[in-house]
């Protein structure tokens, strides 16, 4: 009797997941993106089996520890079920504008990341990539065929983008969902290590320095994941910075002060300090620099605190030592943080070229350039300026083309940081500091996202 | 005050002067929207529709529980709005009323005004598309088409798809050289904002008291 009401429960479960499921399947998703249909397939597929395992839990005969056994695997594929439910929250049309997906997964394509995607949005303020491994799904027993067809259609790891829904959702932001790209492409790049080894010894050096003793096993150990994250946390501005030029920077210089503190931890390298590489990389190229550009359509310059007031500088190793320790980590990892910081300023630019030859090597074409920055400005800043959304290119009706969106998030930042005075859209009310304008802006940049993708599904269709 | 042939909306649409350019975006089909032989543009349905919601209120009084307001209550609560994205489609059922937007993004020079007319197609399948049909110079956003359906049918509606015209008709004795740039509305949302104007909503209101005593 007892299995029977456990039986019970268990199909109770299950119906309500397929009642769930089904309600998240009506749902549009943006973009009419192909992975929460997937994923939702796959959800179906896990409850597939689970039911299977309760009906042959009933069969005549059965042995009562096998009965026992399947009843409650089905119940814990019920409840994997019901996390992976909770995986994709916040993916439907009411978290995430429509139009944003589609060009976001182009970035994925352009760079030939061939896994299963998935975009949603959550109520933080953070953009993340997570990889969700195939063994999660690999050890179930006797997977029903939807789960099984499921599993091979998906290419693993599945990767899903977080990125902020609703007020944190600013276009021009976006361009940090070029970082998260980098994520998941840094272990694609041949790194030549070669380039690192010297300041490895210094930097290994200096904490023994510091520590007043040889480095120990953790320590080595905190210190090869502490690089590795940084370096991975670099190589991924690198990969933004490819893709989306100035935008990179001046989006991190809004978004990164939102989190507080001066950004330096075990996973990510000081804020100021990310935020001045990708200002140096802005000047390089001398009069066909990004900066140079930027000079020479809006009449200001670009300073490494041009978008940045509210980032805090960071201080000296001795204090990130002493801060480190006070609050998160022993005294072995503080030291390494510390001492971290300043080989970091060593090795970036080899950190910066490998992802460059990656980029010129995959995809030439993604590779947003000084050039390209130029004629966005030429062809587009007046009409933005106009009320006319950066939407398409061209002046012949017929040959029209759509405007790519970081060309797109370009414009809306040299708009919004030096031209919103300039930006002819009425505002109701008295505004002192511009914030309706901005939104108005950002109306304006959302609206030639959407057609621009328009234009490029009805012109691609055949 | 002759409208503008198809021939003089292509040279508006095509102009370098940004002051006179009349912009609308994007034409997916330029010789289909737009013809010499007609005085007129196609636009298309959009993606952004807005039916009336079921709410707890008798009536829209935009004066009905504002008390000592200062500014006029957000109509927005009384719509649920819904994406359609190309390639789906809404329903919209006999006698049934939606907001919905136009595709294309227009902006209007300051010497033209535009009249929203729907297709005649439309029309006698019973589908009413406009209502408050002028555009006024130096509107800029996309068109919200009232939408109602008098027939006895529903209708099965694809963003995509022509549903109205554009007619222009220029504006005497505006100059587009020598004046101060004017603003642009510049407005996306297919939702009404408010029915009066702060001032006129705030003398309404005043009037009201001062009858009540």
């Amino acid at each position: 009797m007892p299995l029977s009401r456990a039986r019970r429960s268990s199909r109770f479960l299950i119906e309500r997941l397929r009642i769930q499921a089904s309600e998240l399947s009506q749902l549009k998703n943006p973009g009419d993106h192909h992975g929460p249909h997937l994923w939702l397939a796959l959800i179906d597929g896990l409850l597939d089996t689970a039911e299977s395992y309760l009906t042959q839990s009933n069969q005549p005969g059965i042995a009562s520890s096998d009965a026992i056994a399947l009843v409650r695997d089905a119940t814990e594929i019920s409840g994997l079920a019901y996390n992976c439910i909770y995986f994709m929250r916040g993916s439907g049309i009411e978290d995430l504008p429509y139009p944003l997906v589609t060009p976001l997964q182009d970035w994925f394509n352009q760079l030939h990341v061939k896994n299963t995607t998935f975009f949603r949005a959550e109520l933080i303020a953070n953009y993340e990539l997570q990889p969700l491994q195939e063994k999660i799904f690999k050890g179930i027993r006797n997977q029903s065929p939807k789960l099984q067809a499921v599993i091979s259609e998906i290419e693993w790891p599945l990767l899903r983008v977080t990125v902020p829904s609703k007020t944190f959702s600013i276009i021009p932001h976006f361009a940090i969902v070029a970082h998260e790209i980098g994520h998941a492409l840094y272990g694609d790049i041949i790194w030549d290590t070669s380039g690192f080894s010297v300041e490895e010894t210094a930097l290994i050096s200096r904490i023994e320095k510091r520590l007043g003793a040889s480095l120990n096993p953790n320590t080595a150990d905190k210190l090869l994941e502490a690089s590795s994250n940084w370096l991975q946390e670099l190589a991924s501005d690198a990969f933004a910075f490819f893709l989306t030029g100035p935008a990179i920077f001046f989006s991190l210089s809004e978004f990164l002060p939102a989190h507080g503190g001066y950004g330096l931890g075990f996973t990510h390298p000081a804020n100021d300090l990310r935020l001045s590489i990708l200002f140096e990389k802005l000047k390089q190229g001398g009069s066909g620099s990004f900066s140079s550009i930027f000079t020479k359509h809006t009449g200001q310059t670009i300073t490494e605190d041009f978008n940045s007031p509210l980032v805090m500088a960071t201080p000296g190793k001795d204090q990130i030592a002493s801060d480190m320790e006070t609050r998160y980590h022993d005294k072995e990892t503080a030291a390494v943080l510390a001492e971290l910081h300043e080989s970091v300023q060593k090795v970036e630019s080899i950190v910066y070229q490998h992802v460059s030859d990656f980029m010129v090597k995959t995809a030439p074409d993604a590779i947003y350039t000084p050039a390209k920055f130029d004629t966005d400005l030429s062809e587009h800043l007046a009409s933005m300026l106009a009320a006319i959304p950066p939407m398409e290119s061209g002046t012949p009706l017929k040959s029209k083309k759509p405007t790519n969106f970081a060309s797109i998030i370009n414009i809306g930042w040299v708009v919004s940081l030096t031209k919103l005075d300039e930006l002819r859209v009425k505002v109701e009310g008295e505004d002192d500091f511009g914030a309706e304008k901005l939104e108005r802006l950002h109306s304006l940049l959302l609206k030639a996202v959407e057609l621009s993708e328009v234009r490029k599904l009805w012109t691609n269709v055949t | 005050m002759a409208a503008l042939s198809g021939k003089e909306i292509a040279a508006r649409l095509t102009t370098v002067n940004l002051e006179e350019r009349l912009v609308i975006g994007p034409i997916l089909e330029p010789d289909e929207q737009l013809r010499d032989d007609q005085a007129s543009i196609d636009l298309r349905l959009g993606f952004e529709f807005a039916l009336v919601a079921p709410s707890s209120y008798g009536v829209i009084d935009e004066y009905e529980g504002v008390k000592g307001a200062l500014t006029p209550p957000s109509l927005r609560t009384f719509y649920t709005k819904k994406y359609v994205p190309l390639g789906n489609k809404i329903v919209i059922h006999p006698h049934q009323f939606i907001l919905a937007s136009t595709l294309e993004y227009m902006r209007l020079p300051k010497d033209l005004i535009a009249y929203v007319i729907g297709r005649s197609t439309w029309g006698r399948l019973g589908l009413i598309v406009a209502t408050a049909v002028g555009v006024q110079p130096g509107y800029a956003g996309t068109l919200t088409l009232e939408l109602r359906n008098l027939g006895e049918t529903p209708l099965s509606l694809y963003p995509g798809q022509a549903i109205a015209q554009l007619f222009f008709h220029k504006v005497d004795r505006v100059s587009l050289t020598g004046q101060a740039l004017g603003q642009y509305s510049g407005i996306t949302d297919i939702l009404p904002r408010k029915m009066s104007s702060k001032q006129t909503f705030e003398k309404i209101r005043l009037i009201m008291e001062k009858r009540k005593h």
